[in-house]
């Protein structure tokens, strides 16, 4: 089975806040955890370097804001036995409207909507051979949803927010349980690689844990952005290169 | 995790109103969500001697293409193996028992890397002769031939071309293979000699064979694993051989094997045959008719294995090797007399065409 397990990250951003627009600024170097059994069975920890980018805006006159977020992360992982022998690069791109709630006797507000969400990408194993890679590929459609509490300690405001969006249908590419890319882009054999993507056929769940601090006119942010798990179906993937014979162990006698 | 009162507070408030009540619900289902997320797991196994067996055990299980073919009943394996991991064995020790547990698959395309050794089965070559000679090779091409994207060619004495393809690890340019057959061209015939080529990229093979057919060509069959079962498979899609479009041979061709073509050197044969005026002559070649993949145990061994079966165009398997047209070996004064058997043969085969 691919999966990811869960993100977290600590991450130090800066955001703005005005009347009728948020943004978010953030890089963070994160702790990752990947199992994608169609590069290995044992899984990856590493680090995970990631830029995130939030941009919301809402006029003053409505009650629905719009919502968009850029996520770029670089990962250099390794397993038990092998250090630093996965590199994976993703971009995200989600664009999305919510319906904003505000309690103010609870201090809270809460915004429930939809976005479009993209994702690109792939992971390198630098050991296998004709498994070496798997990409990324995937378009879904978002129920997407936040809350964030106010409150004060030492007549300094914080706002805490809790946000998540959950790709309830889209597609993505996906090879099949042991398909080589040699199939799929040398020989054209295609088998079912555009994949219908539903949370019972590959759940995954982005999410973001913020605590803002108000220091004059910006917003230092300390959160942890999490993703579980990644938009393919199990024992997936994509290899990149390929040869019938294993070419990274020169040494070894031809067979 | 104890919950803050005002959250609380919120939660047990009356739900009014159907935005609000879809507000809370969809809240409510991504925590739900979040609290799942965790039950995404694998079976992990420890990195103990016993670990790193049931893993291997597991990976071969589950992704090897050739249980069936080869008849080898897996659970069996186990129970015979499994009995031999004792806790406190070396790391040689180990490798050895699984090395042994993998030889019972009879696969060339089967290897268990550790830092200190391989595990290999090379049963298909080492249990025949090699029938093949580098100082008999040498003698035929002498120290002025030509060599081009690896490829070392000449014209014989008798106006026919030898082609010595050792490998197919690098794939040759368009250019390499337009300036050698132009080279050759003149020739009455051609001789690949491809013996002892253990094989390389699948893309190298297909291009030097896309040199000798005029016309598109029904050449195999290949299939990939679609589950964890031995019988999981895709159906047999088609294999094409299309014609280069740069300079293609017209004339007949001999190619030279023995058991130690492996791999993709296989796929080259299988290819060829299927080509007009073209004769194997030699021995029968060591086959390896699966793609392999590559996975790792728990200590950081890799190990590699067929994943994805290929067949000729009769959708037969080629994983046992191909039989030659001619079938010759290397006699025993060949080297004293420097004389190669096989390339006299096929020389002789070719004058006849």
């Amino acid at each position: 089975m691919i999966k990811r397990a869960i993100l977290l990250a600590t991450m130090v951003g800066i955001g703005a806040l005005m009347a009728s627009a948020q943004r978010l600024t953030a890089v963070s170097v994160a702790y990752t955890d990947i199992l994608d059994t169609y590069l290995s069975q044992e899984k990856f920890t590493g680090t995970e370097i990631s830029f995130l980018s939030q941009r919301t805006r809402m006029s003053d006159s409505s009650r629905v804001s719009r919502e968009l977020i850029h996520h770029a992360s670089v990962t250099m992982a390794g397993t038990r036995g092998n250090d630093h022998s996965l590199l994976s690069a993703l971009y995200n791109l989600r664009f999305g409207w919510h319906y904003n709630w505000t309690f103010p006797a609870q201090r809270l507000h809460l915004r429930v909507g939809g976005a479009g969400d993209l994702t690109l990408g792939g992971a390198y194993d630098t050991r296998n051979s004709n498994n070496p890679a798997q990409a990324r590929l995937a378009l879904s459609v978002d129920p997407a949803a936040s809350l964030s509490w106010d409150f004060h300690i030492a007549h300094r405001p914080f706002k805490l927010t809790y946000a998540a969006a959950m790709p309830l249908v889209g597609i993505a590419f996906s090879p099949n349980y042991g398909q080589s890319y040699y199939e799929i882009f040398s020989r054209g054999n295609y088998d079912h690689n555009v994949v219908f993507v539903s949370p019972l056929s590959g759940p995954q769940l982005h999410q973001m844990l913020t605590l803002d601090v108000r220091l004059w006119r910006t917003t230092p942010t300390r959160g942890d952005p999490g993703r579980a798990p990644p938009p393919h179906h199990a024992d997936r993937g994509l290899p990149l290169r390929h040869s019938a014979d294993g070419g990274q162990r020169p040494q070894v006698p031809p067979v | 995790m104890k919950t803050h009162p005002t959250l609380l507070r919120f939660l047990a408030r009356p739900i009014s109103g159907l935005p609000t009540r879809l507000a809370t619900y969809c809240l409510l289902l991504f925590a739900g969500t979040f609290l799942l997320s965790s039950c995404v797991t694998e079976d992990a196994f420890d990195d103990t001697q016993k670990g790193n067996f049931e893993a291997l055990w597991k990976i071969m299980d589950e992704h090897y293409c050739f249980f069936e073919e080869k008849g080898v009943d897996w659970d069996s394996v186990h129970a015979v193996y499994a009995k031999q991991v004792d806790k406190g064995m070396t790391d040689s020790q180990l490798l050895e028992v699984l090395g042994n547990m993998l030889a019972t698959l009879r696969d060339g395309h089967v290897n268990l890397y550790a830092s200190f050794d391989m595990a290999r089965y090379w049963g298909f070559h080492e249990n025949y002769p090699s029938n093949f000679s580098d100082t008999l090779v040498n003698k035929y091409l002498g120290t002025d031939y030509k060599i081009a994207a690896g490829l070392r060619y000449r014209i014989l004495d008798d106006n026919i071309g030898y082609l010595r393809c050792a490998s197919f690890s690098v794939v040759p340019g368009s250019g390499n293979l337009d300036d050698i057959l132009l080279y050759l061209a003149p020739c009455r015939a051609l001789i690949i000699d491809l013996r002892d080529n253990g094989g390389g990229q699948l893309t190298a093979a297909e291009k030097l064979a896309a040199r000798f057919t005029n016309e598109t060509r029904l050449v195999g069959y290949m299939q990939h694993k679609t589950g964890r079962g031995h019988r999981d498979f895709s159906s047999l899609q088609e294999q094409w051989l299309k014609p280069a479009s740069g300079l293609r041979w017209q004339k007949p061709v001999a190619v030279l094997t023995n058991r130690q073509v492996f791999s993709a050197a296989n796929e080259f044969v299988k290819y060829m045959k299927c080509c007009p005026n073209v004769v194997q002559v030699g021995d029968q070649t060591g086959g390896g008719a699966g793609l392999p993949f590559s996975s790792e145990l728990p200590n950081g061994w890799s190990v590699r294995f067929s994943a994805c079966p290929m067949y000729d165009h009769n959708r037969k398997s080629t994983e046992n090797g191909i039989a030659p047209d001619i079938n010759v070996g290397l006699g025993d004064n060949d080297i004293a007399t420097g004389r190669d058997a096989i390339i006299e043969a096929a020389r002789k085969a070719l004058r006849t065409k």
